[in-house]
């Protein structure tokens, strides 16, 4: 598991698309509202995050396999923060497990869609597990 | 960042155990769910974001998290709670009883002008009823709450019962307001900054079941 320790936000060029093994937070809004990919409810508006996590982090997998006693999990990249809980619209935060916290879609549960940073108490929601809201002018493409 | 919202209520689900407040609130007691890292390490609480009036209310909804059966919920569990949700379960009688001790518990130790609301959950299973609609109607008269009888399986009257109590609580909060000349004190009254609203049915799938 890799350790949650935060890298400063390091010298970086403006670009959106440093790989960096170390990864690094950008002060990002999310352009889009995300949505739940299972029930399309709203887990936050637009224009709500204050920086962008550009690392990869071990997140459990919605569905568990039967009879392993450990939890299964998945390296997820690129994560929207945000200290403030109310910024959301629809979300749950899990209880603590093995130290860490997680947050999932606050109408259906599905999830985790991310996770709280104990020690700075940010929270992160993934693009990778969320979908984007269209607006009502784009073509409908659900 | 500017608040984006007008309001802000922090709500409580309190009852015996195994009356569903759990599903009421939560999902993850569904037997689909059995499978999932979320149903297995539990929910602390959520925020929804419903719509009254054209306000935009924020809801923090807690669970007790089974504190109920060691009778540990106290002052801490209560702090700051605008809204409390009382259940029991229509085919329980104990449970009924119990809602007796539970408004005791909370005058205890709720602020004294918190927001109650009685509901009888499971009334889709009515062959084992032991708790008559009536009698949950003349308990929540005597209490002087509302009262709605909730299936959480069948997603009966779960949102009406979130947005019962929010607009209680947004009266009682306006009233207020209006007699203390707008002077905001201790309120979930926050500053708008902008508005950014959706249409959507709230709580809609707020149920046990799955889609």
């Amino acid at each position: 598991m890799s350790s949650s320790n935060h890298s400063q936000p390091s010298v970086s060029t403006e670009s959106s698309t440093i790989q960096t093994e170390t990864g690094e937070v950008q002060a990002r809004t999310n352009e889009d509202t995300l949505i739940c990919k299972e029930c399309k409810t709203v887990v936050i508006l637009k224009n709500m995050t204050t920086e962008f996590l550009n690392e990869e982090r071990d997140l459990p997998l919605p569905r568990q396999k039967k009879g392993i006693d450990h939890t299964q999990t998945e390296p997820v990249r690129g994560y929207f923060g945000v200290k403030d809980i109310f910024a959301f619209e629809n979300v749950g935060f899990t209880r603590s497990s093995e130290g860490k916290r997680y947050l999932v879609c606050g109408e259906c549960e599905q999830g985790p869609v991310g996770f709280v940073d104990t020690l700075t108490e940010m929270n992160y929601v993934t693009p990778e597990r969320l979908a984007v809201q269209q607006t009502t002018n784009s073509p409908v493409e659900n | 960042m500017a608040k984006t919202y007008d309001y802000l209520f922090k709500l409580l689900l309190i009852g015996d155990s195994g009356v569903g407040k759990t599903c009421v609130l939560f999902r993850f007691s569904d037997d689909s769910f059995n499978n999932s890292f979320i149903s297995t390490i539990g929910i602390d609480f959520k925020i929804r974001t419903i719509e009254l009036d054209g306000k935009k209310i924020k809801l923090q909804i807690w669970d007790t998290a089974g504190q109920e059966r060691f009778r540990t919920i106290t002052t801490a569990y209560y702090r700051g709670a605008m809204g409390i949700i009382l259940v029991y379960d229509i085919t329980n009688e104990r449970s009924f009883e119990n809602i007796k001790n539970w408004i005791r518990n909370i005058e205890e130790h709720a602020a004294s002008d918190v927001e109650r609301m009685i509901i009888g959950n499971k009334c889709d299973i009515e062959e084992r009823r032991e708790v008559s609609r009536e009698r949950g109607e003349q308990l929540a008269i005597e209490y002087g709450t509302k009262f709605l009888e909730t299936s959480a399986k069948a997603n009966l009257n779960i949102d009406e019962a979130f947005f019962t109590l929010a607009r209680d609580i947004k009266s009682k909060m306006e009233q207020n307001e209006m007699r203390a000349g707008g002077s905001a004190s201790n309120t979930g009254r926050v500053n708008v900054g902008g508005t950014g609203t959706q249409k959507k049915s709230f709580f809609s799938n707020w149920s046990c079941s799955l889609l």
